[in-house]
């Protein structure tokens, strides 16, 4: 999964970032709103964490003009509390708001939520293609047992779950597996699928040659 | 006592449309009254004259008991011709026929000569008055005088009918006295109502204002031009009363959100570094972290401490202070600073005392000095002056910096106003400096301004007058 956090006040950028690149995502950082909307608008992100009082062009007007041509899933994230500031960042298209100071483990879940709700997946557990796949404790198990499995290949492994039935290809793994911070190199993602099939079985992951990936359901 | 306005309106206007219509219908009925009596007492004098005629054709003797009688005709000659009886001279009085009066003429002696119209009468006291006077009881008036050879003559008539005309006149002219009060009263009413109405719109409108909804304003087209003063008043102060609350709404949004962030970074950098097992080396960048965000914290409240008590007013200490040693303080304590920047800091200093408080000042001059060498150039210079003029003390601070630009310098001094926000905030700057030397400085009658070139550099001046009057 690939985050984009827009968010003007340094450190709390750099422990947002750090935190949820230690949860398995890939995270891509911007200071100020002309920087966040280019990025949001050039990249398929699954989520967005916006603080609302940034420089540049301001979070509500972010929002809005993003919404114009994505339905990206989007935190608000701002020290602006009251009920009217909720309301209106809902109203403009927010999906989630979360005020500060606030709790690094609640944020987590409501990106894990605003994920969920945005591939129409309910609970936090998938079954597909034999397994288990625990979206909350990010781990993959098979009959009741855990498998073993680096944070990258989870998020593969969750990306093509959320899709099940569906092909993704292998842009689309790159985008949103790779933030902006990686060295893409073409055929580490060949070797993450071979990992995976190696301890999930072969036929866990259907290849289509020229078109991408999938996970059967 | 009635309170409410429209009562009171109706019952002055009532009240005086009372007293005009009661004073003009009073001296009417007056008037008319007179004229009644007048032409009652002609009636009686023409009567009595004519009476007074009858009597003058009586030769004196009969009448007057000092006039000495005619010698008796003598014996046996007859009586001369043409001589009238008495009785004759009686039958000629007689009052005018339309007179419907009694008379009585008595000779000097107190003998009754002829009365008429009347059953009995005795002579009445006052007649031995010279000059002729009128008598009246409730039913006639009478005119007594002297008639001719000393007789005294009594005239009366009865009034009834002349002064029942004047009554009844009387009694129309109250009726119609209390119909045009009545209908005043109620015209009155009617009236003060309209006239107030608008001021109960005001009140209604006015009522409406509550700190939740300060928008509404009142409808001064609709008004008189006298209630549209108020009305006007009225709106600039509910003007005024909106923007004070939505100048104090915005400062606790700033300030809250001043104060949030810090704590954001403490949270988020705690819960971060105790995620997981760490190298001590980060656990010691995490604690820094904290450490520089509790510091924030602390000169945020510090500064809005010191706004809050200049704004309730607290008096500053009040001494003679040596701007000189201020300065050379400032100086000192800003020099590592300077330093550290690669910053020069020149200073050319007068001796001048003003009255003040030496903490406030200092802290003045601390922050316009961190400032300029702060949002300077590299190798950049700040000079600090303080200068006298006869009545001030002026001190300036000049910076070889960017400069601010002419948009920014209207709001300088406001709480929490940055020019350059992303630049100020890293540098750990709260955003009250410049609004907390405002209040010290006017705190103690002084002035600040700010003038700049872009790319060339600032000038901040402040003046302190050295006499309190």
């Amino acid at each position: 999964m690939r985050v984009l956090v827009v968010e003007d006040e340094p450190e709390i950028r750099a422990a947002l970032a750090q935190s949820l690149r230690e949860g398995g995502y890939a995270v891509d950082e911007a200071a100020d709103g002309n920087d966040g909307l280019y990025k949001a608008q050039s990249w398929d992100y699954d989520a967005i964490v916006l603080d609302l009082m940034i420089p540049g062009i301001d979070g509500w007007q972010l929002l809005k003009r993003l919404r114009k041509t994505k339905k990206i899933p989007v935190l608000i994230l701002s020290a602006r509390d009251t009920v009217p500031d909720r309301v209106q960042g809902l109203d403009l298209g927010a999906d989630d708001y979360l005020v500060k100071p606030f709790v690094l483990a609640e944020l987590h879940a409501r990106l894990r939520a605003l994920i969920r709700r945005a591939a129409g997946q309910a609970k936090p557990q998938i079954e597909a293609g034999g397994a288990v796949i625990d979206l909350k404790a990010r781990n993959v198990s098979r009959e009741g047992q855990v498998v073993d499995l680096t944070a990258r290949e989870f998020a593969i492994v969750e990306m093509l779950a959320l899709r099940r039935g569906e092909v993704v290809s292998r842009t689309q793994l790159y985008d949103h597996l790779f933030d902006e911070n990686d060295d893409s190199l073409s055929n580490l993602l060949d070797v993450h699928i071979s990992n995976i099939r190696k301890k999930l079985g072969k036929d866990f992951i259907t290849t289509r040659r020229g078109q991408g990936y999938l996970l059967d359901d | 006592m009635i309170k409410s306005l429209r009562g009171r309106l109706m019952l002055w206007y009532g009240g005086l449309i009372l007293i005009v219509v009661a004073g003009l219908g009073g001296m009417l009925t007056y008037r008319t009254y007179l004229d009644a009596q007048r032409r009652i007492d002609a009636r009686l004098e023409s009567a009595a004259q004519v009476l007074e005629a009858g009597l003058t054709a009586f030769p004196a003797h009969e009448l007057d008991p000092d006039e000495p009688q005619p010698p008796p005709p003598k014996k046996g000659k007859p009586p001369p011709p043409g001589r009238k009886k008495r009785e004759d001279f009686l039958e000629l009085l007689e009052l005018p026929r339309d007179l419907r009066g009694y008379y009585a003429i008595w000779k000097h002696d107190d003998e009754l000569v002829k009365a008429e119209g009347i059953e009995e009468i005795a002579i009445p006291k006052r007649i031995f008055e010279e000059e002729p006077s009128y008598w009246e009881d409730d039913d006639v008036r009478e005119l007594t005088r002297r008639g001719p050879h000393q007789t005294q003559i009594l005239v009366g008539m009865p009034t009834a009918k002349e002064l029942g005309d004047v009554k009844q006149f009387a009694l129309r002219v109250l009726f119609l006295s209390l119909a045009a009060v009545t209908f005043g009263m109620i015209g009155g009413w009617a009236i003060a109502v309209r006239m107030i109405r608008p001021i109960a719109d005001i009140s209604a409108a006015a009522s409406k204002i509550s700190a939740d909804n300060l928008v509404e304003r009142i409808d001064v087209d609709r008004l008189e031009s006298e209630l549209a003063g108020l009305g006007n008043v009225l709106n600039d102060t509910f003007a005024r009363l909106e923007s004070a609350f939505a100048r104090q709404k915005q400062f606790t949004a700033d300030a809250s959100h001043e104060l949030r962030t810090p704590l954001a970074i403490l949270q988020a950098q705690a819960e971060l570094a105790l995620s997981r097992n760490r190298e001590p080396a980060e656990y010691r960048i995490t604690i820094e972290k904290c450490l520089k965000a509790a510091q924030r914290m602390t000169h945020l409240v510090e500064g809005l401490l010191t706004l809050a008590r200049s704004d309730a007013g607290q008096p500053l200490a009040s001494t003679t202070v040596s701007l000189h040693q201020v300065a050379v303080e400032c100086l000192t304590q800003m020099k590592p600073l300077a330093e550290e920047k690669k910053v020069t800091l020149t200073a050319a200093l007068e001796h001048v005392d003003v009255p003040g408080d030496a903490d406030a000042i200092l802290q003045v001059m601390l922050n316009l000095v961190g400032n300029a060498i702060r949002f300077n150039k590299p190798e950049g210079t700040v000079h600090l002056s303080v200068s006298a003029t006869p009545a001030e003390a002026v001190l300036s601070v000049r910076d070889t910096g960017l400069g601010i630009p002419e948009a920014d310098r209207a709001q300088l001094f406001e709480r929490f106003y940055r020019v350059d926000k992303a630049r100020s905030r890293a540098a750990g700057g709260t955003g009250l400096g410049l609004a907390i030397c405002k209040a010290l400085v006017e705190a103690q009658r002084g002035t600040i301004a700010c003038q700049s070139q872009e790319n060339v550099g600032t000038t901040f001046e402040v003046r302190l007058p050295r006499f309190f009057v």
